[in-house]
């Protein structure tokens, strides 16, 4: 009998000991898949936002050929082209090379973008923001200046906040409303409990044998 | 701007509707006109403040759900207080009428922003 229970409670120990070897398996495989995960997935709370830049009009691009290409990743390249938004990006490190005319690109390798004058854009990507925030793209509008050293020098000349609509975000606008609508709550607020009081000294009133008669 | 007069109307316009399906099977003792603007001057002076302390803070991990909580909890104190002491209702329905607008605007503030900011 003291066998039997022996055994039945050596097989209980064994059922406890596998079921918490399963959890500590599955939590060590959650824990690595998490740290590799959390590299690309954005932090809680946040939201993906969309920043592209544009460059302005300039003589220089009729002299000059630039092209934006990531120095990581997968690769790719595009040829710029003034008044037309391009993505990049600061994970991969986007860098805009002074490409000369007559070269032709057909394909993107590295050692051959590497022979050719390259800078990184003179903003830092905006990658995501607060999931409250109402912008949803970031557009950075740029100046081709000129050359120095024989590589592109180009500046800020403007940032742009844009909601989901494609309109600017205007703070002050929203600010106003804010106002606005906490004033008014004020004044409706105040309202009712004026008609309340009156309401109650009216009933009061009605009630009170002496004033009534 | 839109994003939030449209949950703000869409808070309001719920909290009405139930205020609406609530009279009609009870007549609060300081007039139900007078307990509806009431309501609304609440959400006016609440629905700012809420959205401001919400959207000008930077979240750590996992923050922003204690902080929504800490905020909706001192709004719903401080309108059960208010129906308290100017509506004159009872501590038990200031408490319950407090607690379902407050939920009231949570759930419709959430689904509203997370359509809209998704």
């Amino acid at each position: 009998m003291t066998y039997l229970l022996t055994l039945q409670l050596h097989r209980r120990v064994i059922k406890c000991w596998v079921f918490v070897r399963y959890v500590l398996i599955i939590h060590t495989l959650s824990c690595l898949m998490g740290t590799v995960a959390n590299a690309d997935i954005l932090l809680p709370g946040h939201k993906p936002v969309s920043h592209v830049l544009v460059f302005q009009e300039s003589e220089l691009f009729k002299q000059h050929r630039l092209v934006a290409a990531p120095i990581q990743g997968l690769g790719g390249w595009i040829e710029i082209q003034p008044g037309q938004a391009f993505d990049f990006s600061g994970k991969y490190g986007t860098r805009i090379y002074y490409v000369p005319r007559e070269v032709e690109i057909e394909d993107f390798d590295q050692a051959v973008f590497d022979q050719w004058p390259h800078v990184p854009p003179p903003v830092h990507e905006v990658a995501s923001l607060p999931l409250s925030s109402p912008v949803s793209k970031v557009v950075t509008q740029l100046a081709f200046t000129g050359m120095l050293d024989g590589r592109p020098v180009l500046d800020v000349v403007s940032g742009q906040r844009l909601n989901r609509l494609g309109e600017p975000v205007s703070y002050g606008g929203m600010l106003l409303l804010l106002v606005g609508v906490f004033f008014a709550g004020i004044v409706v607020t105040w309202i009712a409990a004026c008609r309340i009081r009156e309401l109650r000294s009216s009933s009061e009133n009605l009630s009170d044998p002496e004033v009534s008669s | 701007m839109v994003s939030y007069a449209a949950c703000f109307l869409l808070t309001v316009v719920l909290e009405l509707l139930w205020l609406a399906i609530l009279f009609c099977v009870w007549k609060p003792p300081c007039g139900r006109v007078n307990l509806a603007l009431l309501i609304i001057g609440m959400n006016g002076i609440s629905h700012p403040l809420a959205w401001l302390a919400f959207t000008t803070v930077s979240f750590p991990i996992g923050a922003e759900v204690l902080w929504i909580v800490w905020i909706e909890f001192a709004v719903f104190l401080c309108e059960a207080l208010l129906l308290r002491s100017v509506a004159g209702l009872t501590w038990w329905a200031s408490i319950l009428m407090s607690c379902v607008l407050n939920l009231i605007s949570l759930t419709a503030g959430s689904a509203l922003l997370a359509i809209l900011f998704s």
